[in-house]
């Protein structure tokens, strides 16, 4: 496949089901958001935080593993936007930060997954790495997807 | 303590590819593909989202600027304006080939 015509057969894919790519990358970083949200929430119950929830169990760490890996997959299609066809701009200081957070997201998250695989780390370690990596989430969708809802329109 | 270096120094690693990445912008539309006469549409709304949306909305819906969907302007029109600006807008915001990219972007969206 050509170069050039990766953007348009992206475009043809995320415009299938919604009304624009902006509009496709602003529900998909929702999502990853809200995921982001549940992974937070369940990791604070397997450290015994957040007991006014009155939830937990076996189901816990489940929800926790696949809420990541859906907010993962949430996340490719909007990064592979960004990175390869938009790319780094600075046009101004909404763009510029988002462009940086963004530019941090799989480095956080790599990092992430290999701290949850080493047990002989400090035990701040992964708390710190899981609330580095919502954050940085957090403010990709703030300096994006809550621009857009607020400023363009509240619609797929 | 010490065996944190490696998640850090991958997870640098990573954030530099990315950045690199993104510098490089590999499949950033040319300007041949879907070339009208003048300028290429797809190309024109990546520059239209960069340089226009701030103020004529991310879909040229409106906003500080006039909307432009459905507003039945024409490539004349659109270019000149873009040159000579108008009320709020510089002239000259975009020039080139960005400029013949971005009006064939805003009349394919004007066309009511």
């Amino acid at each position: 496949m050509p170069l050039a015509d990766v953007n348009e057969t992206y475009t043809d894919l995320m415009t299938a089901v919604f009304s624009s790519t902006i509009a496709a990358k602003a529900w998909l970083a929702t999502a990853a958001v809200v995921l982001a949200l549940v992974q937070v929430t369940t990791a604070s119950r397997m450290y015994g935080k957040l007991a006014f929830l009155r939830f937990g169990g076996s189901w816990v760490a489940p929800v926790h593993r696949w809420s990541g890996r859906l907010a993962f997959l949430c996340t490719l299609p909007v990064f592979f936007h960004c990175v390869t066809i938009l790319g780094f701009q600075t046009p101004g200081a909404r763009v510029a930060v988002h462009g940086l957070a963004g530019t941090f997201v799989y480095g956080v998250f790599a990092a992430k997954v290999l701290i949850v695989r080493d047990r002989a780390l400090p035990g701040w370690a992964l708390p710190a790495a899981g609330i580095t990596m919502a954050s940085t989430l957090g403010l990709i969708w703030a300096t994006s997807s809550l621009w857009y809802f607020t400023t363009v329109e509240l619609g797929f | 303590m010490g065996r944190l270096w490696r998640p850090v120094l991958v997870g640098a690693a990573i954030v530099v590819m990315t950045f690199l990445l993104a510098q490089w912008v590999p499949f950033e539309p040319s300007t041949t593909a879907t070339a009208t006469a003048d300028g290429d549409v797809t190309r024109g709304e990546l520059v239209f989202e960069r340089e226009c949306a701030a103020c004529h909305g991310a879909a040229g819906e409106g906003g500080a600027g006039p909307r432009l969907v459905g507003s039945g302007l024409d490539a004349d029109t659109v270019a000149e304006t873009i040159r000579q600006g108008a009320g709020i807008m510089p002239p000259g915001l975009v020039t080139g080939q960005d400029e013949a990219d971005v009006v064939a972007y805003v009349v394919s969206i004007a066309t009511p």
